[in-house]
């Protein structure tokens, strides 16, 4: 993998983090908020534990700085698109980056100027749990990239289309408006800005966006770790607290639904980021002081803006946890446990009574119906990720942590039992709410695990135990992960794509680009598009229609009966294509050949790549009968004609 | 003794966290299915009634190799399959996908670093009869090992490899066609393969085949199997009830009975340009 790609990777998160905190410096005169340094000075003679939390009070900023400067690059997407672009005309990549980079170069100077005082004082007490999490993360992407070259992130190829996209100057705050890969508005732009601003002014050849997105999924577990690692550590303000939270957070893998660790996705970023700010409340409420007012709007409105849902949520349990604790610095006979204990019970009591009335078959055309899932089938994915454990070390953790009587585990218990509600509820899609709760649940096995181990008096016998700890959990992970990949074995990798993907989107990317419409089974045209960038016929989400059309058109047409059901597709968005391209793989025929119902179903998909079998090849040859179609690449996994 | 108290203590509750973590471990969701090897364009995986070969993500026929279809020949000449249908639908044998979660944890681990191959052992009152698999590049190599209790006089065995009603079968060496195909389908062939089948006049029925080999490919999965018999061993090939037989002489009484054939998936030939 090429290092320039992944330093250029890196930009997803330096790039508003540059912007963010110049922003802060230009508003506020100085890095860190006046409480900060007041309640600092106050904790610096306390002995907590070894050292004590002031010392990570700068580097609680950080994550309001990316969500600020995050911010200010949607800001200016909005004014180049809806402002610049109607009144002058000029075309929104022709402002929108240009100026996010001239605000990069004025922040880097900004930045460079005002170096944090004292920063190489607050980060080398970092080295060690940076090193820690730096290995364990290594370790936990090495095992998860053994025979996979390339990212098993399914949903990316979607997001790097909108990112492509929005690189050409197609920005829309509705996504719909963008691309019908996106069916309906389920993703704020903010995700696909930043991954555009980071892969400007690159050409985007599909092995550069491979490497790309391997890269930023790295730096991506890495945050996870980091997340977690400090929500462990703020909580129970130990050492090893932190590094088993870290531990946890980076080798446990929800491989249902969530996905946290492994997928860079606008959720899982969304999720997070909540993290990373929440810490550094939940550090500003254990002290009984409050945040300051714009790392609470800053909190409250970028969350939403990586993902409507997750961040939505986010955004919510943020500001409800802000504004108890200010009421309860006002009102200190405010109680938690009565709001602890309705939530719990409302949402259990309306997830059972209305969870029955959701017509699945109705919503998102039956996907729904494929994410809702039994309490069994909950119990099992726990299982996957974390064996019995979670049965034995949650409970614990909840009696340890129900003993401590401070405010920082009475605030996690809280989220805890809330998140656990919603997901035990029967609606669909609530194990997506997984990627929050995993932080907690993992915090509370670690507050089990430490419980115990708070007996011990030996610190080397503690580190021992954790070290045991964490090396199950390493076999947990590739047995795991070996659960997931079993179904992508294709030429001795698990993989989604072959070469001949590549070499197409390679083709695609080079000659067919602009005006061409790519018709194709769902899976391969959503592949294809990620890669290449050109436009399909709505990638994995084709309307029924289209899917019923072509499903009949690839096994049971005659030649020109083909041509005609093709050249009868159109884009919902950019009707009227001058050119139209059809690629068959051998997805495409077991695509077409599955039963109806899975054939118009989102939730059905050719997962891995196969190779074409003589009846594929007798139905090529069918195909190949017409006059108005030309071929232009042939693999024996897919074949790309162009349509006369 | 003080200090040595704490330190028992001490030990006692990280012993304690370890082997409650370990216990925890046993609950951990196993694949599905596994190891699975890949054999050329096929993946070959135990199932609960033996080893087969098959394709993973499409409608695929299983090709098997199993003990209900398997025998050894008895003192008295009679072939005994190694577990009868009753057996098996009385669930009166046990396998090792059923063995216990630790070793089962610890395979799943190894299977992921692709360093086990298939195995299947069933084991049932008296007997038990391992098949087990090496696999290298597109080729299998699959060895069953009868191991009895005592000392058996075995007076030969065989293996069967069933395969499904549309594979074209045919020898690999003269590549004359055994079943029936039509003329685009070996064309089709030729294109895909490489391998320019010459069509025979009648369909050959049943009988032993003299070079020991037999390929087949099936028109709707990609990949053509070959299966090829050891030495001193026979081929028998019987198109009506569609499986290959391979036998061998060799007598024995002593508690393991071996017989081992090789299974050659060969790779989609070629490239087409």
């Amino acid at each position: 993998m090429s290092w320039l790609t992944g330093l250029q990777a890196m930009l997803v998160y330096l790039v508003p983090l540059v912007i963010g905190r110049a922003v802060v410096l230009a508003l506020f005169g100085r890095p860190i908020d006046s409480l900060a340094a007041k309640v600092r000075a106050k904790l610096a003679g306390l002995k907590w534990f070894v050292g004590n939390e002031s010392k990570y009070q700068g580097l609680l900023l950080v994550p309001y700085y990316f969500g600020l400067g995050s911010l200010m690059v949607l800001a200016v997407a909005m004014v180049s698109q809806y402002l610049i672009y109607p009144w002058l005309g000029i075309g929104f990549e022709r402002v929108f980056f240009p100026l996010v980079w001239l605000m990069v170069f004025v922040s880097l100077l900004e930045n460079l100027i005002r170096w944090p005082r004292g920063w190489w004082g607050q980060l080398k007490k970092l080295v060690a749990p940076a090193l820690a999490l730096g290995l364990m993360a290594g370790v936990a992407y090495g095992l998860w990239l053994y025979k996979s070259p390339y990212p098993l992130n399914w949903d990316w190829y979607q997001h790097q289309t909108l990112a492509g996209l929005i690189q050409e100057g197609n920005f829309s705050f509705l996504a719909s408006e963008v691309s019908d890969t996106f069916g309906f508005n389920s993703y704020p732009p903010m995700f696909h800005l930043l991954t555009a601003v980071a892969q400007y002014p690159r050409e985007l050849a599909p092995n550069y966006v491979i490497e790309f997105w391997q890269w930023v999924s790295f730096y991506h577990l890495l945050t996870v770790g980091v997340a977690s690692w400090w929500l462990g550590q703020v909580v129970m303000r130990k050492p090893l607290a932190g590094f088993l939270s870290g531990a946890l957070g980076v080798l446990v893998f929800d491989s249902a639904v969530s996905f946290t660790s492994f997928f860079w996705l606008p959720q899982t970023m969304a999720a997070v980021l909540f993290v990373l700010m929440f810490v550094g409340l939940l550090s500003v409420v254990g002290r009984g002081r409050r945040l300051s007012w714009w790392k609470t709007s800053v909190a409250v409105m970028i969350l939403p803006m990586f993902h409507y849902l997750i961040g939505g949520l986010a955004a919510l349990v943020f500001l409800g946890v802000d504004v108890f604790a200010r009421l309860r610095k006002k009102f200190p006979e405010v109680s938690v446990g009565l709001p602890l204990v309705s939530v719990v019970v409302l949402t259990v009591v309306v997830g059972a009574l209305f969870s029955g009335h959701v017509d699945l078959n109705e919503l998102n055309r039956g996907e729904a119906g494929f994410y809702t899932f039994s309490l069994v089938e909950k119990q099992g994915f726990l299982e996957h990720a974390y064996g019995y454990g979670a049965y034995l070390w949650l409970p614990l953790g909840i009696v340890f942590a129900l003993t401590k009587k401070d405010r920082r585990h009475e605030v996690s218990l809280l989220l805890l039992f809330g998140f656990i509600a919603v997901l035990l509820s029967g609606f669909p899609y609530v194990l997506k709410f997984f990627t929050l709760a995993r932080f907690w649940v993992n915090l509370f096995m670690v507050i089990g695990v430490l419980g115990v181990l708070s007996y011990v008096k030996s610190k080397w016998l503690k580190w021992m135990a954790a070290l045991g700890v964490v090396g199950m959990i390493l076999v947990m992970l590739v047995v795991n992960a070996n659960f997931w990949k079993a179904g992508a074995l294709y030429q001795g990798e698990y993989s989604h794509i072959s070469k001949d993907d590549i070499e197409v989107a390679e083709i695609l990317r080079e000659n067919y680009k602009d005006g061409v419409l790519l018709i194709s089974d769902p899976a391969t045209q959503f592949i294809l598009e990620g890669l290449s960038g050109t436009n399909s016929l709505g990638g994995a989400y084709m309307s029924i229609e289209d899917r019923k059309v072509l499903g009949k058109a690839l096994v049971d047409s005659g030649p020109e009966e083909f041509v005609k059901a093709i050249e009868g597709l159109e884009d919902l968005l950019l009707p009227g294509a001058d050119e139209k391209l059809v690629a068959v793989s051998a997805r495409s025929f077991v695509w077409a050949r599955a039963d109806e119902k899975d054939r118009l179903s989102f939730a059905f998909s050719v997962w891995s790549p196969l190779n074409f079998s003589v009846n594929d090849l007798k139905r090529l040859k069918e195909i190949e009968k017409s006059n108005n179609l030309e071929k232009i690449y042939e693999s024996l996994y897919v074949v790309l004609y162009r349509v006369k | 003794m003080r200090r040595f108290l704490v330190l028992i203590k001490d030990l006692v509750l990280v012993l304690a966290v370890l082997l409650i973590m370990a216990g925890g471990l046993f609950g951990v969701g196993l694949p599905f299915r596994f190891p699975i090897a890949e054999v050329g364009e096929y993946q070959l995986a135990a199932f609960d009634s033996g080893l087969a070969l098959y394709q993973f993500g499409r409608r695929s026929p299983f090709y098997s190799m199993s003990p209900l279809n398997d025998f050894y020949v008895t003192e008295e000449g009679y072939r005994a399959t190694h577990l009868s249908n009753e057996e098996f639908e009385a669930k009166e044998f046990e396998t090792n996908l059923s063995r216990n979660k630790p070793l089962r944890i610890y395979e799943a681990v190894v299977a992921y670093f692709g360093k086990l191959d298939p195995k299947y052992v069933v084991t049932k009152e008296g007997v038990e009869v391992w098949y087990e698999s090496e696999v290298s590049g597109n080729e299998a190599e699959i060895t069953k090992t009868i191991k009895f209790d005592e000392p058996t006089v075995v007076n030969g065995q065989g293996v069967t490899f069933s395969y499904d009603p549309g594979d074209i079968v045919f020898d690999p060496v003269s590549l004359r066609i055994y079943s029936s195909a039509t003329r685009e389908e070996i064309r089709l062939i030729e294109e895909l393969y490489g391998l320019k089948l010459v069509p025979s006049g009648n369909v050959f029925v049943s009988g032993k085949l003299s070079q020991k080999a037999v390929s087949l490919v099936n028109p709707s999965v990609p990949g053509v199997i070959t299966v090829k018999a050891g030495l001193g061993q026979e081929m028998l090939l019987d198109n009506r009830f569609r499986f290959v037989e391979i036998t061998t002489g060799e007598k024995s009484i002593k508690k393991n009975a071996r017989i081992s054939f090789r299974l050659m998936v060969a790779e989609t030939l070629g490239r087409r340009e």
